[in-house]
């Protein structure tokens, strides 16, 4: 059984997906957001993460199992990005899936494509998050190319019929001027499939030990107009900020 | 209609805490003018003497006659039972510590000093359909019909029945008079029709059949007045209101908004009456449920306790409904929407353990189905079964047998695996348990020689042809144990397993030699606080919660081996959390000497680390139907953002269908707490659930309402997720 890098297990999550969830958030990742609230998870490896074997995984996250049937929850494997786990997610979507357990995943696509593949066959839905398309702005942002997550994205679209929510956060100096926000939408509607969007308004949680200074907390105002932008490409937008 | 409920609401709510004379002054009057007669017939002639001559206050109220008091929430003495502020409500309200030391005259303190029993049961419910449906006249026929049955002590047992069912006729027919009186000099045209409504209503009812909403309600708040008048020291509940008065859904349903301010008004007539002022918390409300072939009883009435529970910010009655599958989809609906407002009410109840519950105790499934709140949250079934204040002496702290047996020890390092310390405690659960039967027992029969309740008695089912006390002779008499501290008790073991017997870093000599000195030594305290903790679903600590409750399965089936009755156990806190707290010393579960034990048999609060699903993971471990039939007390708080309707229904539909019985829902903010406690004016209506009741909060001691923030701060920082921007 292969083995998954975990920073942490979280039960009762209602905002990764639908109904109850457990969500594992799974250790590593290769961007480098300056907002991030998770740093920890970044490292490939990390003293507080822990190794467990699929199997294992397994049992534990169906613990919540009775409240994902009452809730149409189910599991999300988030991170990190979790797509660095590429062929361990899959074991593990897979077997969820054999118990007839709802599956999403929780990715930037910031990962080759074959990730993207290896995993898709065992996702009900995708869970993308869609940073920016500029690509001195994703650079400067998060350290990746803004190419990579765009290209996974396309391909997804026109390769599966899997559900997909475009996630789109909203940090402020990042992604909250006008211009951002617009060539966002316009990108997003230029999908090669319809997708619903949700909007995560940046806010700085007060526990994190950012280094830099810099909030990445929106206005409502800011968040009303990317509301209003998407809304104006006829985009559909779920989640209380919509 | 609306303007008059807010008048009633306001007066009530306004109203000080005071203290009524009136009854301790009459009771203590005909005690002393009927010395010689059996005990039945004095307590009878009592309480004729008290309805004779209290005060009758049909104006405070309009809508509804019956008062306990001479004003709203004014404390009705209850001096044959004592005139002490009760331990719990010193607690919940620290402003009524010591409060009656200076309101009752010498003489009627003196009197009482030598003569004061314990009795009053409280926490039954009786046989509504008999109040509504058939009246009292039916009763007073029942009682002529055996009247010269049985030997004298029961021919002198229904005498007293007769007297005390024919003093609340007489009552009822007094506030007619009062309200028609009280109609002709009244200016205002509304609140005159609604005196004429009452006089109209208590001339009929409850010696006659009720023939609307109106006179159902009517007819159950006059007896239920007139059982607390009696001298039911702990209050009575309302049982199945919208089974009895199910005969007047239609006129619920035609004008549903006039079928709520009408519940709304009785609840406020419910709230005004006192035994002890803002410290009265144990009047149940149960709506909802199935019968016994699974059919839904939910009906127009049901709906408008709801609504009306939803208008009027009543703390007691506090309100119960019967989940079950085929729960009528409004009234879901509704409770769903008051839960998520943070209304806390109703709680919950699940029928299908609570039912098998009580069929596996020996009770008719015909019966069990018809079950129902009695208090806090045990259970009982109206008319035909209840058994728990009284057996206060049956009580046990899990917590405080652990603490005994682990002090006790003779030499701790001898004890080499977690069997052999249970083995140890077996011997201390069994003399508690065996000694709480025997003293329920004798309590019983002590409280029906000396203050017998007639009235009440005869308001249970088929009691004339029994003749006897309800203490001593209902159709059903399981025995009920009380239990608190499962969740500390379990923490301790979990710690004890972990430290001791598994990483091996102290030996139980060493953690006993802690609990000796508070555990004040900070290595100690850091090693018991990362143990593992009961409501984590966290097996290591969880299993010693389930082996504590089959120790006494044990000694219950071992006790039961030998003839003695089977008791049914219930979890039931209130606020004794703090009063056990206060005698049992640092325990190894980490806390310390003196403080609160758990207010629920969930986690402690501050150490459920892995959020409600993982809390009712662990209870549904617990076998409920079979180990807590009498009820449980579940607390279950979440702050407003994780509590939207579906996500709660998700919740109670993933417990109740693996199981749980009952469940307790409080959507608590903590920086609106804060704010309540700041200003309190703002937030009169505020209604919470502590552990086993409901409070307004502003009106709660600050130890509780702190308890209550602590809870909210907790369960905020249980479901922070690690962040929704983490990728």
């Amino acid at each position: 059984m292969p083995l998954l890098r975990i920073n942490a297990i979280q039960r009762f999550c209602l905002h990764d997906g639908p109904g109850i969830r457990t969500v594992a958030f799974l250790q590593g990742c290769p961007l480098r957001c300056w907002w991030c609230h998770n740093p920890e998870a970044r490292p490939a490896t990390s003293p507080g993460a822990q190794e467990w074997d699929v199997r294992s995984l397994v049992d534990h996250v169906a613990r919540d199992a009775r409240f994902w049937k009452t809730s149409g929850g189910g599991v999300t494997v988030s991170g990190g990005e979790p797509l660095m786990q590429g062929q361990a997610v899959a074991v593990l979507l897979e077997g969820l899936g054999r118990l007839g357990h709802h599956r999403c995943i929780e990715t930037a696509g910031h990962v080759p494509l074959q990730a993207v593949q290896r995993v898709s066959p065992h996702v009900d839905l995708w869970l993308w998050d869609l940073k920016s398309v500029d690509a001195d702005r994703f650079r400067a942002g998060t350290g990746g190319d803004a190419r990579l997550p765009l290209a996974n994205l396309v391909w997804l679209l026109r390769q599966t019929a899997t559900p997909v929510r475009v996630r789109v956060p909203i940090i402020a100096g990042f992604s909250d001027d006008d211009g951002a926000m617009a060539q966002l939408a316009d990108t997003i509607a230029a999908l090669p499939r319809p997708v619903f969007v949700e909007l995560l308004p940046g806010h700085d949680l007060r526990k994190t030990a950012r280094p830099t200074a810099r909030s990445a907390t929106v206005t409502t105002q800011r968040v009303a107009a990317a509301v209003q932008g998407m809304r104006a490409r006829g985009l559909s937008l779920i989640g209380a900020d919509a | 209609m609306k303007q008059l409920l807010r008048d009633i609401q306001d007066r009530l709510f306004g109203a000080a805490d005071t203290v009524c004379l009136q009854r301790a002054a009459l009771v203590t009057e005909a005690w002393q003018r009927h010395a010689d007669e059996p005990a039945p017939l004095r307590r009878a002639l009592a309480l004729r003497h008290v309805l004779e001559h209290m005060t009758i206050d049909v104006t405070t109220n309009p809508i509804f006659a019956g008062n306990t008091s001479s004003a709203p929430r004014a404390w009705m003495l209850l001096p044959e039972h004592g005139l002490n502020v009760d331990a719990q409500v010193a607690i919940e309200h620290e402003d009524l510590r010591g409060f009656l030391n200076d309101k009752v005259p010498a003489p009627l303190r003196s009197y009482w000093i030598d003569l004061a029993s314990p009795g009053g049961a409280g926490h039954l419910a009786v046989d509504l359909d008999l109040i509504v449906n058939r009246g009292l006249r039916s009763v007073l026929d029942q009682i002529d019909r055996h009247a010269d049955a049985g030997d004298a002590d029961q021919q002198t047992y229904r005498k007293a029945m007769r007297m005390a069912v024919d003093a609340v006729i007489a009552w009822s027919h007094r506030c007619a008079d009062v309200a028609a009186a009280t109609a002709q000099v009244c200016d205002d045209p509304v609140v005159a029709r609604c005196h004429r409504r009452v006089a109209e209503a208590c001339r009929h009812v409850p010696e006659h059949p009720a023939r609307n909403l109106l006179e159902g309600l009517q007819a159950i708040a006059l007896t239920h007045v007139a059982m607390a008048l009696e001298g039911q020291r702990l209050s009575v509940s309302i049982g199945l209101p919208d089974r009895a008065l199910a005969c007047f859904a239609p006129e619920a349903a035609a004008d549903p908004d006039a079928a709520a301010d009408l519940v709304g008004a009785f609840l406020l007539r419910l709230a005004a009456n006192s035994y002890l002022g803002k410290g009265s918390k144990t009047q149940a409300i149960t709506i909802g449920g199935a019968d016994h072939e699974g059919r839904d009883c939910c009906n127009a009435v049901t709906i408008a306790f709801l609504d009306a529970f939803d208008r009027v910010p009543v703390a007691d009655p506090h309100l119960f409904l019967r989940w079950h599958d085929a729960l009528h989809g409004p009234v879901r609906q509704r409770a769903l929407a008051m839960l998520s407002r943070g209304r806390s009410m109703p709680l919950l109840v699940h029928d299908r353990p609570t039912v098998c519950g009580f069929v596996e105790a020996g009770v008719a499934p015909g019966d069990a189905s018809d079950y129902c709140v009695i208090g806090c949250n045990e259970l009982g079934i109206p008319g035909r079964l209840f058994d728990s204040a009284v057996s206060l002496g049956g009580a046990y702290n899990d917590l405080e047998l652990l603490n005994r047996t682990l002090l006790q020890l003779p030499d701790p390092e001898a004890i080499g695996d977690m069997s052999a310390l249970l083995a140890k405690l077996a011997p201390t659960y069994e003399s508690q348990i065996r000694g709480g039967l025997s003293h329920r027992e004798a309590t019983q029969r002590q409280m029906a020689q000396t203050m017998p309740t007639p009235l009440t008695t005869s308001l249970m089912r088929d009691s004339a042809a029994r003749g006897r006390d309800l203490m001593v002779a209902m159709p059903y008499r399981v025995p009920c144990i009380y239990t608190r501290g499962l969740a500390n008790a379990a923490n301790a073991l979990a710690a004890i397993q972990h430290l001791v017997f598994t990483e091996m870093r102290v030996t139980l000599g060493q953690l006993i030699a802690a609990m000796h000195h508070n555990l004040d030594e900070p290595s100690i305290g850091r090693l018991l606080e990362a143990a593992p903790k009961w409501g984590n679903d966290d097996d290591g600590a969880d299993r010693w919660a389930t082996a504590l409750v089959a120790l006494r399965r044990q000694v219950l089936d071992k006790l039961a081996a030998e003839g003695l009755p089977r008791p049914v156990v219930c979890h039931v806190v209130r606020s004794l959390h703090h009063v056990d707290g206060a005698r049992i010393g640092a325990s190894l579960d980490g806390r310390h000497a003196g403080t609160p034990v758990g207010d629920s048999l969930g986690g402690i609060t501050g150490t459920m680390r892995q959020g409600p699903t993982a809390m009712l993971a662990s209870v549904l471990k617990l076998d409920a139907a079979r180990d807590f039939a009498g009820g449980t007390n579940l607390n279950l708080t979440l702050p407003p953002g994780q509590a939207q309707p579906a996500i709660l229904e998700a919740l109670i539909e993933g417990f109740f269908g693996d199981g749980g019985q009952e469940l307790q829902i409080s959507v608590l903010d903590a920086a609106q707490l804060r704010e309540a406690q700041r200003h309190p004016e703002r937030f009169c209506d505020l209604v919470i659930r502590v552990a086993g009741l409901n409070a307004r909060f502003v009106e709660l001691s600050r130890i509780e309402q702190d308890e209550l923030i602590a809870r909210a701060v907790a369960a905020a920082g249980d479901l922070s997720t690690i962040s929704i921007l983490a990728s």
